[in-house]
């Protein structure tokens, strides 16, 4: 095959070129090899600068805030039509074959265990995620960081530890929100396009319902928001480059936050149920 | 003082710090000069341990800072102000919050002491009624100057400038002098200013160094620097570069 060179004499095919296919596999794998090692490097930093409470306690509150408060009107949108379309769903596939009163054990069900932790935690990985990456990415190309620290701040303690520790905290309040306003509006389709009675959906609802389903979906959501946020920050923290870079930040935050999120979904299920 | 031993950072494959050793004397003004990407900056933030050097030593008060624990290292911090080139104010802080911030570290300073402090430090850099500004709402010059009231609200022993008035007007870039000045006669610091700003250099330094290769070339005072033979510190100082080809050559 012709290789062709802006400026330059065709120099055809050569032998080396065959090369670059290993190589582009050698780079890739060193490259992850070295943003586990930073991303291990930078949770056991986390870890050692939560005692450094006076620097990181002051941004505590505004980021249960930023992440928490202000994600709840995403996630209680997406629960709310998902918990519409789980009603109509499992009232078209049980009709005729199990009591209707099965659409509010399906709904249940599915929303704790499932929906509610896994759509909240992909929602927020788009908005939370990528917010911290896109902050701090900014933050480290315009020097920021670099003049927390010379201001005698550790930069995890003020950056990283109240944001991951927001986000293990708001992950799971956000996910109960979620669950409930997803049940009640499968609970309110229910009532009024599948002619079921409030004691028929409830009736459902109890029949399968057990107290370890929340707590599993809590430890999910606990999980996300953990994985969210220091998926966040290690790319933002570790963002080269100027706008581009911060660009490629954010989108590898989403994308690898969301990954995770599914990985973990299935671990977790693997492993606790 | 500020003792730096042999210092040496590879970025990639680019040799940017190789063999740098240079001394800085207690109370004087040190400019670093050099072409763009010589290292100057690079050399800056190993000082404070911004940048870690992959051999080489950087002693601080006879303190080598990159033997120093953590802790060590943020109070070491504390005595020494860096100007940024590009200011790196927080931008979703006001400029009075951008100057207390160094102050909210000292843990003996009461509100009323920092809020006092800031102001003081914005009425040495000409920015009072500044303070309620976003640093969104100024123009570089400001930027700048409260880049300088931030370093020196802490009323550090040393003042590191990276490239003060690269990007100002004339005008603005005497006044930024006029302030490096002020801050080493009325505060008494010791000074380290990296510049390729030729005019400043001569203005406000006690002594200039210039960077080359990785190394100091020439180290003396603006007189010794306006009288070398040197061809490679003659050609960057008067804006030669056949001067400098030659000298490679």
């Amino acid at each position: 095959m012709a290789r062709f060179q802006y400026g330059a004499e065709d120099v055809g095919f050569r032998p080396r070129d065959l090369l670059t296919p290993v190589q582009a596999v050698g780079r890739g794998a060193l490259s992850g090899v070295a943003s586990v090692g930073k991303g291990g490097f930078l949770a056991v930093r986390a870890v050692q600068t939560v005692r450094l409470v006076d620097i990181w306690a002051p941004r505590f509150v505004p980021m249960l805030m930023s992440i928490g408060v202000a994600s709840i009107p995403i996630a209680l949108f997406i629960l709310t039509f998902t918990g519409v379309v789980m009603a109509i769903q499992a009232s078209y596939t049980l009709t005729g074959t199990v009591p209707l009163y099965f659409v509010g054990a399906l709904v249940g069900k599915t929303v704790i265990l499932e929906l509610g932790p896994v759509l909240t935690g992909l929602a927020l990985a788009g908005r939370v995620g990528a917010s911290i990456a896109s902050e701090l990415g900014t933050m480290r190309v315009t020097e920021q960081i670099d003049a927390l620290e010379s201001l005698a701040y550790d930069p995890v303690a003020y950056l990283v530890v109240p944001r991951v520790l927001a986000g293990m905290i708001m992950f799971p309040v956000i996910t109960v929100f979620s669950m409930a306003i997803g049940i009640i509006a499968g609970w309110l389709t229910a009532l009024a396009m599948l002619d079921m009675t409030t004691p028929e959906f409830v009736k459902g609802l109890k029949l399968f319902f057990d107290n370890y389903d929340i707590q599993f979906a809590l430890i999910k959501a606990w999980s996300f928001g953990l994985v969210v946020t220091g998926v966040g920050c290690f790319y933002g923290f570790h963002t080269v480059g100027g706008a581009e870079g911060v660009g490629h930040a954010t989108t590898r935050a989403v994308v690898v936050g969301s990954m995770i999120i599914l990985v973990l979904d299935a671990f977790w299920a693997a492993t606790l149920l | 003082m500020i003792e730096i031993r042999n210092l040496r950072k590879v970025f990639g494959s680019k040799q940017v710090l190789n063999g740098f050793s240079l001394t800085v004397q207690e109370g004087e003004t040190l400019s670093i000069i050099g072409p763009s990407g010589a290292g100057k900056s690079v050399f800056l933030k190993t000082v404070i341990g911004l940048i870690e050097p992959d051999a080489g030593e950087v002693w601080v008060d006879g303190r080598n800072v990159n033997a120093l624990p953590r802790d060590d290292l943020y109070e070491l911090r504390r005595r020494v102000g860096y100007v940024f080139q590009f200011a790196a104010l927080f931008d979703s802080m006001t400029i009075r919050e951008n100057v207390a911030m160094g102050l909210r570290r000292i843990k003996t300073m009461s509100e009323a002491e920092i809020q006092s402090r800031v102001s003081a430090s914005l009425y040495l850099v000409d920015l009072e009624g500044a303070e309620s500004r976003y640093p969104s709402e100024l123009s570089g010059g400001m930027r700048k100057r409260a880049g300088l009231a931030r370093a020196i609200a802490t009323q550090p022993k040393y003042l590191l400038y990276d490239e003060p008035t690269s990007g100002l007007d004339p005008v603005t870039t005497t006044t930024i002098d006029e302030l490096v000045i002020r801050m080493s006669e009325e505060l008494n610091v010791t000074a380290v200013v990296v510049t390729h700003d030729m005019v400043s250099a001569y203005r406000i330094s006690d002594r200039i160094a210039m960077l080359h290769d990785g190394a100091i070339r020439l180290v003396g005072t603006p007189d010794d620097l306006r009288a070398t033979d040197d061809p490679i510190v003659k050609g960057f100082v008067e804006g030669r570069p056949e001067l400098t080809r030659v000298a490679h050559a």
